[in-house]
């Protein structure tokens, strides 16, 4: 799925709609030159000079840790963002149009696509949806993300958002859209699929195309893990004990030995103490967050335990459900399945079994039937396009670069 | 199901059939494996499902041959073509009954595994309530997000069983099939009957057909669907009649599930493995519930010239439940399925033949 552009050092070829021209930006933060755009109706063209602009610095967020690829990242301008895909998309096949939002103190969004590879249909749509926003102003892309999207009661993302210039790149590269508000960081990448959302730039970048392949996999059974263990657990131990193999039962209960809580209460508990935590460190400054987080998890997982309060087998479950969902490499993605993994516990709880299937139908229907911007959301999967499963599901080891179809749809709706 | 009307613009390719076949053809019978088979057939039941999988598949060839000479149309919109008006509308007729019937029995089975397994101190009536509403949800947005939504199951049901096939190998003694052919060719055949029986489901793809880009190159895609449920069913009853032996099979009530819970799997510190089918059981019960709710909707409503609404969804939806919750005992169940297991074969399989037949005869619907 990240169908990475391969940089070519030759000049950008250019055509009679787009014209570039670099006017040094004085009032940048960082001092760089950007792009000027001009508006002529909806549409902007760049206005470029031969020469290539200058490499912007690099900017490295803790967000997530980089372990081979671009060190960029998007800044709060827009217009500096804009330059940055022009440096890493040097084609004449750019677009970038604007959109003026909000009736008080109007926000500039920027759509940039490419010409030749994009859905134009999709693009309309967007543009079209983007134009619905009632706003004042908007402060961060986030408005325009849950404002665009096919279904907003959907805990599952219908556009994704991202820092990294890279894999915006690749996004254009695949047909989609990249949406820029001035004055956020995140940018937008419409329509998005549930695989691209458990897509890392690394499965990419790695060299070895099996170790990407089973680090793909792993992710996607982390996710089910994350989605599934604690309800699991509530569920067969609760109402089905008989279930569960012999050796393994004892050692469970031997294990909840003496505790005072039933199964769903302990785990609730533990779940909501693993979220606490959680919350906790996000608030905290980084190089205080991480000692006082690991300190007051060993504190209560350890006074759990010797106090009988909780079962030692229950903090593996937990863990293991903390550690799935951090797998998950979109933000959006992952706090949905946090909460999913709540709704699971609750119907585990009343229904046992049955209820866990229940829930996990209830889930498979919904994202069967989801769709962003009438892409199905489980493309290429429940479309059943073998053919890109295997740069999708897996990192593909095919020479030639993968040319993505799943944005163009043989059978629009 | 307004969304059905639409349903053209948005098509599939025919690889969407093996989704589609396996998961409307596994249900509870997979995983008891038609006892009739073995009860007829004794240890020579493995070569009765061998024989019912070659004739279902050139079965399942025909279906293709039919739904290709009517290209974007479904079974129900030719039947009248080719049988003519009153015929077509009583056949019409007979497979709503089939499907009501084998929608009670489904129902009455996911209710006695809550009554027994999962929830025995909740009333009944509230899982079967809530399953026939998310029922409903799946079955209001068509055809085509519902085989989506099978395409996302099948890894969930397909791994488990593969799995458990293969763990079926280590314990499967040899003996216990012989001598082979004991009494002869003749209880093969009623095995092989039993067994073609078992499988209800193929006739989908009449109805899906229109749903497809080319049906008529969905040859590959069936076969290879129906052979798949049938190597699951193949597994099961050699793996039952290897490690039960015929007469224990005739005695279990449940011999698929005593079965898997008979494998051993050396060095792995699990000894008991029924947990493995609980989810695969649950899909393909789900799933074929949803696609006989979706049929005996969908076919209501353009039988009776009935607007696709809600209210008449719930209504339909309630009859089998209904029917479900107030059968008397496991005994009428038992009979119902009897029953279901013997027409199976002329509705499923014979009537369609026919259909066929007679459209090549009268020259009716596009020569292939």
């Amino acid at each position: 799925m990240f169908n990475f552009w391969k940089r070519n050092n030759t000049p950008p070829t250019i055509n009679n709609d787009t014209n570039f021209q670099k006017v040094p930006n004085e009032n940048h933060p960082e001092g760089v030159t950007s792009g000027e755009t001009e508006i002529t109706s909806e549409r902007s063209t760049f206005r470029n000079n031969p020469q290539r602009p200058p490499i912007v610095r690099a900017i490295v967020g803790d967000k997530d840790q980089v372990v081979r690829g671009s060190r960029l990242r998007f800044t709060e301008d827009a217009r500096y963002n804009l330059e940055l895909l022009r440096n890493l998309a040097p084609t004449s096949e750019l677009i970038a149009e604007t959109i003026s939002l909000g009736n008080l103190a109007p926000k500039e969004v920027f759509l940039i696509y490419l010409g030749n590879i994009a859905n134009l249909s999709i693009v309309a749509e967007v543009k079209q949806r983007i134009k619905m926003i009632k706003a004042r102003t908007l402060y961060e892309s986030s408005y325009i993300q849950r404002n665009i999207e096919d279904s907003t009661f959907s805990p599952f993302p219908q556009v994704e958002a991202s820092e990294r210039p890279d894999v915006a790149v690749s996004a254009l590269f695949q047909g989609r859209i990249v949406i820029i508000l001035d004055g956020s960081p995140n940018v937008l990448l419409a329509p998005c699929t549930f695989f691209d959302l458990l897509d890392t730039p690394e499965d990419a970048y790695s060299r070895w195309f099996i170790a990407a392949s089973f680090f793909k996999v792993a992710r996607f059974i982390m996710l089910l893990l994350a989605v599934c263990l604690p309800g699991f657990y509530i569920a067969t131990l609760s109402y089905n004990p008989e279930m569960v193999p012999t050796r393994l039962l004892l050692l469970i209960l031997n294990s909840r030995e003496g505790t005072p809580f039933p199964i769903y209460f302990e785990v609730f508990l533990m779940m909501g103490i693993a979220e606490a935590l959680r919350m906790m460190l996000i608030r905290i400054p980084s190089p205080m967050g991480t000692t006082v987080g690991l300190f007051s998890g060993i504190t209560l997982v350890i006074a759990g335990l010797f106090s009988h309060t909780i079962g030692s087998v229950l903090v593996i479950v937990v863990t293991l459900t903390v550690l799935s969902s951090f797998g998950i490499p979109d933000y959006d993605l992952r706090s949905s399945i946090r909460i999913i993994q709540f709704m699971t516990m609750i119907i585990s709880s009343f229904l046992g079994l049955f209820g866990f299937a229940l829930s996990f139908f209830i889930i498979c229907i919904h994202l069967a039937t989801l769709k962003s911007f009438g892409i199905p959301y489980m493309a290429p999967l429940v479309t059943m396009e073998i053919g890109a499963w295997g740069h999708t599901l897996l990192r593909g080891n095919s020479k030639e670069m993968p040319i993505d179809d799943t944005y163009k749809p043989q059978n629009p709706q | 199901m307004s969304k059905e009307i639409h349903a053209s613009e948005d098509r599939l390719h025919t690889r969407a059939l093996i989704p589609l076949l396996i998961l409307t053809i596994v249900e509870y019978e997979v995983f008891t494996f038609s006892k009739a088979t073995v009860a007829a057939a004794k240890q020579d039941a493995w070569l009765s499902i061998l024989i019912g999988a070659i004739i279902g598949s050139f079965f399942v060839y025909l279906f293709i041959k039919l739904a290709a000479r009517f290209p974007n149309k479904s079974y129900f919109q030719y039947l009248p073509i080719v049988w003519g008006k009153p015929l077509g509308f009583l056949i019409s007729n007979l497979y709503l009954l089939f499907w009501l019937a084998l929608l009670s029995s489904i129902f009455y089975e996911t209710l006695l595994a809550n009554k027994m397994l999962f929830l025995p101190q909740t009333p009944t009536i509230i899982p079967l309530i809530l399953f026939a509403l998310s029922l409903i949800w799946l079955v209001s947005y068509g055809l085509v997000p519902m085989i989506r939504f099978f395409q996302l199951l099948l890894p969930f049901l397909a791994i488990p069983l593969l799995l458990l096939a293969l763990l079926f190998t280590t314990t499967i003694k040899i003996d216990r099939f012989l001598p082979v052919l004991e009494s002869g060719l003749l209880p093969v055949i009623k095995g092989s009957y039993y067994s073609l029986g078992a499988f209800q489901g193929p006739e989908v793809l009449l109805f899906a057909a229109p749903f497809f880009l080319r049906i008529k190159d969905g040859v590959k895609s069936s076969l290879l669907a129906y052979n798949v449920t049938a190597f699951f069913g193949w597994s099961n009853t050699v793996a039952a009649i290897g490690i039960l032996g015929v007469q224990n099979i005739n005695e279990s009530v449940l011999p698929g599930i005593d079965v898997v819970n008979l494998v051993e799997f050396p060095g792995f510190p699990v000894e008991r493995f029924g947990l493995l089918l609980t989810l695969p059981w649950l899909i393909g019960i789900y799933a074929t519930l949803a696609i006989y709710l979706y049929l005996l909707c969908s076919s209501t409503f353009y039988l009776f010239n009935l607007r696709p609404r809600n209210w008449i969804t719930f209504f339909i939806t309630a009859i089998p439940v209904t029917i479900a919750y107030f059968l008397p005992n496991e005994a009428w169940h038992e009979l119902l399925r009897l029953y279901l297991t013997f027409v199976t074969v002329p509705i499923v399989y014979i009537l369609p033949v026919m259909t066929l037949l007679l459209a090549v005869i009268r020259k009716k619907g596009r020569s292939t």
